[in-house]
């Protein structure tokens, strides 16, 4: 049986948004460009994750587990030229004006073919991220305008979120949990900015970063209060890379530890200032967590894909290993829990659109200054300029806050928690049954079945482990109940 | 035949000081870079203890131990790596065959017992029916000849046997419940290529093509109904052996969750003081206690007669290794980051565990088995 017989994931009928979650039929009838523009997404990304991905994939991970080093230079270039790593950047700049449900497209289809591959195309946003997170005018010019150049010139411009320490894995993610963590990393304030020191570690592409954005805090012994936001370029004095870890599995994507010698990082690029870090790290988590549920959602997809065309093929005795009825039912599960995860990862990519940082490109302003100021302009050193001078420069932080207040960056972190939980949850649980279904065979590293179950786990850990996503969910959720100080002793409650 | 407590303690202990000396420190590079004369190294030590021996017939020149003390000195190669102690378990099936002769009261061929008498004693690989696909292997009688054809399932030490113990299952045929012991250079015998699978590295899994190779009657250990009762002694052995090494292996895992919990800092604490994860690790105790209980139920002759208690060395392979799943998992979550690291140890244990979760026949499927192979319990 040839693989084009399975009509499943990567080779459904494409698009099929509306057939998998049919309720946005409602919503196409009454925004059908929002609609139709993220099923042009869908297959866009279904076609490249389709032809450009797959294809490669398993040589792709067979290299990099022989040398964690090696990066599939060829495959990133091809996602380039699509302009895969700069989607959400408005059409005008340069990019595709992909929206989050688009995103979400985007991330489930690649994901499908390989969380590592995609992994090196999508996280490179975090440039952007970090940057609309802070969102003063010219720093977000900035960043657009390099992104969009390298994209142009097909230079690689690789972004690094570092959060994570030696001695501090979530504790970076949490406040209470800041307030009592042992930092490995320490910024000393300086005249004309700040001296870093210290290691970083687990930190996706942070050994082909050309910028790193990283949380240091100012006063060791007080992390939570003196917690800042650095911008840091990779070839700055006392800069250096650490190994490259070899890892389960995501091995097309590098995870490298960073070490900061003396590094100096002037005023303009301390994006928050000491006391602020925690919130930049709590709104960039707001929008990435549910990504990663996406992301898991897509690791599930993808098995369930190879598995079902693994079933169809095996022979047992006298009939297909699908003709049993235990299989049907394994399947039939899967297909379950698998469409229930997308219809929450495409409610929380589209309550991003409607309130959160995306919802800024549906605003008055931001669309009336895309469509009248022409591209040279807008990408121009001379609006650059203008955009540095202090009061233009603040504009930009002071618009978005009309958008994204406090409250809502918790919300979006709980929504986001959400999804990360149930997607990752389902990624381990469905690559795990769908060896379990092909048996021994179907686990030869041929099928692919194994590089899913081995690419799974770690979303689990990353982006917060989910017990830290749960702390944030109950917190949330009770809070929302009106039951507060969770775990304080009764003497010391309010 | 020994099997006072003591004695397994002390087995127990030599095995886990074995394993800690030999096995422990190249595992991890081993996994990366298999060398198979590694593995061979570590066979060849193990005779200081006897476990090649272990399960051969006193009577054999073996050292007569029962098949629950194999699965004890699995459990603890296991725990520093599975595939080396798959190994074993491969040779450990095989040389049950000879323990169920004996039970039958039947006498081992001349050829059979020279190379249980050889010095020093073979790698076996026991090649079981499970999974049949292309072709089922079948011994025929032609033209005066015993022809063995056809394609094996994945073979356990299919890279590293000396001798391959057929067991060839009822068909109706003249091959009813043959076992048949051929050396891996016999004209016709072809191991295919190494399975690539993700986990026990250092012991692949092949498939074995015996194309149309002549077997001399003296390497027919039984057949008929002692070669069906040698099949299922063999089978329930088995389950039990990929049972022990599931234990094994995530028994290690859960002592290094302990071990990282109580270093570890976190929200405010040492790990272990949150009650999630004492939960977890609480959990894990529990499925280690009650899977190594099961495992060694299997082994036992004699049971208390409970209603619907069942012995099934299938069962306990079931639940020992979705257990042992779940503990690892379990495990590399409360390592964080680095569970996920190769050189922590814990990624490589849920790849091993992973194939013996698969070894044996899909769990799902042997759920099914059980009670389908069972028609008396449908009243038929």
């Amino acid at each position: 049986m040839s693989d084009e017989t399975v009509n499943y994931g990567l080779r459904a009928r494409s698009p099929d948004l509306l057939d998998t979650v049919p309720g946005l039929g409602k919503l196409k009838s009454a925004c059908p460009k929002y609609i139709e523009k993220a099923e042009f997404a869908q297959k866009t990304a279904r076609d490249f994750a389709k032809n450009e991905i797959a294809p490669r994939v398993l040589e792709i991970d067979q290299k990099c587990a022989a040398d964690p080093a090696y990066f599939d230079w060829e495959l990133w270039e091809t996602a380039n030229a699509a302009k895969l790593n700069i989607t959400p950047i408005p059409e005008k700049m340069g990019g595709l004006g992909w929206s989050a449900l688009d995103n979400a497209m985007l991330v489930e289809e690649l994901t499908s073919a390989c969380m590592g591959c995609a992994s090196n195309i999508t996280f490179n946003t975090f440039g952007l991220l970090g940057a609309m997170v802070e969102c003063k005018t010219d720093i977000v010019l900035k960043i657009i305008s390099q992104m969009v150049d390298a994209q142009r010139r097909s230079k690689p411009l690789f972004w690094s979120w570092a959060i994570t320490e030696p001695s501090a894995g979530t504790d970076v993610e949490d406040e209470e949990a800041m307030a009592t963590m042992r930092p490995s990393t320490h910024a000393k304030k300086i005249e004309g900015g700040y001296l870093v020191n210290g290691t970083k570690c687990f930190i996706t592409n942070g050994s082909l970063a050309h910028y790193v954005i990283a949380t240091i805090p100012a006063d060791s012994a007080h992390p939570k209060e003196s917690m800042a936001t650095f911008f840091i370029p990779t070839t700055t004095k006392g800069f250096s890379v650490g190994r490259i870890e070899r890892k389960c599995g995501q091995k097309a994507s590098q995870t490298a530890e960073l070490f900061f010698k003396d590094v100096f990082v002037p005023e303009e690029n301390v994006w928050e200032p000491p006391g602020k870090g925690l919130r930049h790290t709590r709104e960039i988590l707001s929008i990435t967590r549910g990504f990663i549920g996406i992301g898991g959602l897509g690791i599930a997809r993808g098995a369930l894909e190879r598995g079902i065309r693994y079933v169809s093929r095996k022979k047992v005795k006298n009939h297909r290993l699908i003709d049993e009825e235990w299989v049907q039912m394994v399947i039939a599960d899967m297909i379950k829990d698998i469409n229930t995860v997308r219809c929450a990862g495409i409610n929380f990519a589209m309550a991003l659109d409607a309130y959160h940082v995306w919802k800024m490109f549906d605003s008055v302003p931001v669309k009336a200054g895309l469509k009248i100021v022409p591209e040279k302009i807008l990408l121009g050193k001379s609006l650059q300029a203008l955009a540095e001078k202090s009061m233009f420069s603040h504009a930009g932080s002071e618009f978005k806050k009309k958008f994204v207040s406090d409250e809502q960056i918790e919300t979006f972190v709980y929504y986001g928690s959400l999804v990360k939980v149930a997607g990752t949850d389902l990624a381990v649980n469905i690559t795990s049954r769908v060896a379990d279904m092909v048996g021994l065979e179907g686990l030869s590293d041929q099928y692919g079945i194994e590089k899913s179950f081995r690419d799974a786990k770690v979303t689990q850990i990353y982006e917060g482990s989910n017990q830290a996503n749960r702390i944030d969910i109950v917190k949330h959720a009770l809070s929302k109940m009106g039951i507060k100080n969770l775990g304080v002793p009764d003497e010391n409650k309010p | 035949m020994k099997t006072n407590l003591d004695e397994f303690n002390e087995i127990i202990s030599e095995c886990r000081r074995f394993a800690k000396k030999e096995i422990q420190p190249e595992a991890l590079e081993m996994d990366l870079q298999p060398k198979f004369e590694w593995l061979r190294s570590v066979w060849e030590k193990s005779r200081s203890l006897d476990l090649p021996l272990l399960l051969i017939p006193e009577s054999c020149n073996g050292v007569g131990y029962p098949e629950k003390c194999a699965a004890l000195v699995l459990d603890m190669l296991a725990m520093e790596c599975a595939g080396v102690a798959s190994l074993f378990a491969g040779h450990f099936a095989a040389c049950t065959t000879l323990n169920s002769l004996k039970k039958q009261e039947k006498a081992l061929t001349a050829d059979i017992l020279k190379i249980m008498d050889a010095d020093p004693l073979p790698v076996f690989s026991v090649i079981f029916p499970f999974d049949p696909d292309d072709s089922s292997l079948g011994l025929e009688r032609i033209n005066g000849k015993n022809i063995l054809r056809g394609r094996s399932s994945l073979a356990l030490n299919s890279m590293h046997a000396d001798y391959f113990l057929v067991l060839i299952q009822s068909s109706g045929d003249t091959d009813a419940g043959c076992c048949v012991c051929l050396p891996n250079d016999s004209p016709g015998v072809e191991i295919e290529e190494n399975a690539r699978l993700p986990g026990l590295k250092i012991n692949p899994f092949a498939k074995i093509v015996f194309n149309d190779v002549v077997v001399d009657s003296d390497m027919i250990i039984a057949s008929g109904g002692p070669g069906e009762k040698i099949l299922a002694a063999a089978q329930k052995a088995y389950f039990g052996f990929i049972a022990a090494m599931a234990m094994g292996a995530s028994r290690s895992a859960f002592l290094k969750a302990m071990s990282y919990a109580k270093g570890r800092y976190q929200y405010g604490k040492h790990i272990i003081h949150h009650e999630e994860i004492q939960r977890m690790l609480g959990c894990m105790q529990m499925k280690l206690d009650m899977g190594t209980a099961g495992y060694l139920q299997a082994f036992n002759d004699e049971t208390v007669s409970l209603p619907a208690l069942s012995s099934k060395g299938r069962l306990a392979k079931v639940y020992c290794t979705d257990a042992a799943l779940e503990i690892v998992q379990d495990a590399i979550q409360i390592h964080g980051g680095y569970g996920y690291m190769h050189e922590y140890g814990l990624e490589k244990v849920m790849r091993d565990v992973k194939i013996l979760q698969l070894m044996g026949g899909r769990n799902p499927a042997l759920h099914i088995q059980v009670i389908a192979q069972h028609p008396v319990r449908f009243g038929q």
